[in-house]
């Protein structure tokens, strides 16, 4: 049989359009698509995983130096409150938890005297005026109303007086007239606001 | 399985002298050349992911545990209790200061009032309540209570100056009353 003699382009199209090039270029196709079908499904699963696990990593490192934080500070009070704890304790006298104000009592009478006032009556009330403006957050004010006689000229230093208590208590009202009694002393009537602890474990 | 030994002979240089032509010699020839590269680019990805994954397991095993341990110190009940109490103490100190700091003395401004009243005029009685003063003044001079009333109204630490005048005889009772200007 006579072989039939190809010319130069029909040499250039069979080279480029060889049966190897043809199977070269699926091979490659199918490599190139089991490795994407890897990335996909193999890679970026793991990759996702890795990204929650950094943020998790990071959280819990943020969770770890706030707790070193708490940590280091409770340790710090921890020596603070040995060196003050005593001091602190007379707080308690202060600012009583239990609605138990000795401290106040036990000054006031020195101080009436001191100025040469005599106490005539003592009563302890829930504050009730609107006067106590800034907001605390255990401080409860309370009112105590002091009913005293004495002289008028000495009434501006036992209100100094009393207002310099450790206690800042502040006079929310005060009145006297000018009559006397048989002694020749003014009845005065303060009322001061103090303050107190609304919980009976605070200290505790 | 694969026909390797099958080459043809041929001095064509357009044909390959050897061109295997089932699919099987074909994958191997292109996993061995091309393939090998691309596969073992892929493997090395895996393998860094997986030991990256590896690694941060780990080291996030290892938070967890440290967490949990700091947890479980700071839940132990002494830590528990002194903590509330050190804050009750930082919140009882900063109330203190506030109180201290912003709350009015009043027995300044009490002092201030009854020491700014002149000695012509005679105070009877004297009431201070939320910031509100009411006074009871009498004297026997019109000029000196105009002169107090006039001093009380151009001061501007109070408002709202009233002043009764009763006149009985010789004697001139004044009622006031006024608010302090608070800030």
């Amino acid at each position: 049989m006579e072989k039939k003699r190809l010319n130069t382009e029909e040499y250039i199209k069979l080279i480029k359009e060889s049966p190897e090039k043809k199977r070269g270029y699926i091979f490659a196709g199918a490599t190139v698509f089991v490795s994407v079908l890897l990335i996909i499904f193999a890679i970026r699963p793991t990759i996702l995983k890795i990204t929650e696990i950094n943020a998790s990593i990071k959280e819990k490192n943020r969770l770890s130096t706030a707790l070193d934080a708490k940590i280091s500070t409770l340790n710090s009070l921890d020596k603070q409150f040995q060196e003050v704890g005593t001091n602190l304790k007379d707080l308690k006298l202060i600012y009583p938890a239990d609605g138990n104000f000795s401290l106040l009592l036990a000054n006031i009478n020195p101080i009436l005297s001191r100025n040469g006032f005599f106490l005539n009556g003592i009563n302890f009330d829930k504050y009730n005026d609107k006067n106590f403006t800034f907001s605390s957050k255990v401080l409860v004010p309370w009112s105590v109303k002091l009913s005293t006689k004495g002289r008028p000229t000495n009434v501006i230093n036992l209100l100094k007086d009393l207002e310099d208590l450790p206690m800042f208590p502040v006079i929310e009202s005060f009145s006297y007239t000018d009559q006397k009694d048989e002694s020749g002393l003014t009845n005065f009537s303060i009322n001061m606001r103090i303050y107190k602890i609304d919980n009976t474990n605070f200290y505790e | 399985m694969f026909n390797f030994g099958k080459q043809s002979q041929s001095i064509d240089f357009l044909q390959p002298s050897y061109s295997p032509t089932d699919i099987w010699s074909n994958a191997y020839i292109w996993l061995t050349s091309i393939g090998k590269y691309l596969l073992i680019a892929v493997e090395i990805l895996v393998l860094g992911v997986f030991f990256s994954r590896f690694i941060l397991d780990r080291q996030n095993n290892d938070l967890t545990e440290e967490v949990n341990a700091k947890v479980t110190l700071l839940s132990n009940e002494s830590w528990q209790k002194n903590a509330a109490v050190y804050e009750n103490y930082q919140y009882l100190l900063s109330d203190i200061k506030i109180v201290k700091d912003k709350q009015a003395v009043n027995s300044v401004r009490i002092s201030e009032l009854i020491s700014g009243i002149p000695s012509s005029l005679h105070l009877s009685s004297f009431g201070y309540s939320v910031n509100k003063v009411t006074l009871r003044l009498t004297s026997n001079s019109l000029n000196s209570i105009k002169d107090y009333e006039s001093s009380l109204k151009n001061n501007p630490n109070y408002s709202n100056v009233v002043f009764s005048i009763d006149k009985n005889d010789d004697e001139i009772t004044v009622n006031v009353s006024f608010v302090f200007v608070t800030d």
